[in-house]
């Protein structure tokens, strides 16, 4: 019996309880109760389904980041590459009397105004060089 | 049956390999307990079956996401609280009876019950306890019968102890006013 001074007595009886239940029934409710339950599939957050993508997205942006920079450095142009080609071309390979190989210093730039002049007063490379 | 605190059935539920035996484990422990309180405010035995059921399967499919900050036992309760209030609501629209009348059609539902045994006096006490809006039954019963603390019913039902210790003081005061009249 509660000793709580709020439960008011209103006689031992009144506390019974007065309903009842059929014959047996909470020995079957337990399995009526399971066939009614599927295995509940457990739903995940949308914190807990972002994540595994979000990981997929942030390797996909360091492997382009990565092949980015790879490529970047080993397969880089230049601004102006017919420069570089002309800078290759133009510069020219000259032998000393000795038969020595040597390059200009500097490059020559290749003018077809100065090479008529050359050709025509009979001066060679060399002689400009040695000059 | 072995007994298993909360903790254990809810462990074995969730990581023992076979959730449906974990949860049988857990219906048999508590159904009777879950069953009374909807009864003692459906009156009715076969209503009550119905919700009942409703409430484990709430609970079956929930447990997954159930939070261990509280009792397994007031978890269930909650629901089971829940899901009764909605029902008399429900059945209150459906019937389109106005509160007077909700005692009434439960006071016939009770003494037509043939699950019902109780003497004169108990069937004077329940009709008593239907003069009660639903809030202020559902208090009483849970601190007059099931004697459950008030902090625990204010887990269940989401009021402060402050109030519900009004509730179930006005809540005597109209029963006994109700014994002492008829």
């Amino acid at each position: 019996m509660n000793k709580d001074s709020n439960i008011p007595n209103f006689g031992d009886s009144l506390k019974k309880n007065p309903f009842s239940v059929p014959d047996g029934y909470f020995d079957s409710l337990p399995s009526r109760i399971q066939e009614k339950c599927v295995k509940p599939v457990p739903k995940r957050s949308w914190v807990k389904t972002l994540i595994p993508q979000l990981g997929f997205v942030v390797g996909f942006v360091v492997l382009v980041l990565i092949a980015k920079g790879f490529f970047g450095i080993v397969g880089q142009t230049p601004e102006n590459p017919q420069a570089n080609v002309a800078q290759v071309t133009d510069t020219t390979m000259y032998y000393d009397e000795n038969g020595e190989q040597f390059y200009a210093d500097e490059d020559i730039a290749i003018d077809d105004a100065i090479i008529s002049y050359l050709v025509d007063n009979n001066i060679s490379d060399i002689d400009i060089v040695q000059e | 049956m072995q007994d298993f605190s909360d903790k254990e059935l809810v462990g074995m539920f969730r990581n023992g390999g076979n959730p449906s035996y974990a949860f049988n484990l857990i219906v048999r422990k508590y159904q009777e307990r879950v069953y009374w309180h909807i009864r003692k405010m459906v009156m009715c035995h076969d209503d009550t079956d119905d919700l009942v059921q409703d409430v484990f399967v709430k609970a079956w499919k929930g447990l997954e996401n159930f939070r261990e900050d509280s009792r397994l036992f007031t978890w269930l309760y909650r629901i089971a609280t829940n899901e009764t209030l909605a029902f008399l609501k429900k059945r209150q629209k459906k019937q389109a009876l106005p509160l007077s009348d909700v005692e009434n059609y439960l006071s016939n539902t009770l003494e037509s019950d043939e699950y019902f045994n109780g003497d004169a006096i108990q069937l004077k006490l329940q009709k008593a306890l239907l003069t009660l809006p639903e809030k202020q039954r559902l208090v009483f019963n849970m601190r007059y019968f099931d004697e459950l603390k008030y902090e625990e019913i204010s887990k269940i039902l989401g009021t402060s102890v402050g109030a519900l210790k009004a509730s179930y003081h006005y809540a005597v005061q109209k029963v006994e006013k109700y014994l002492e009249e008829n």
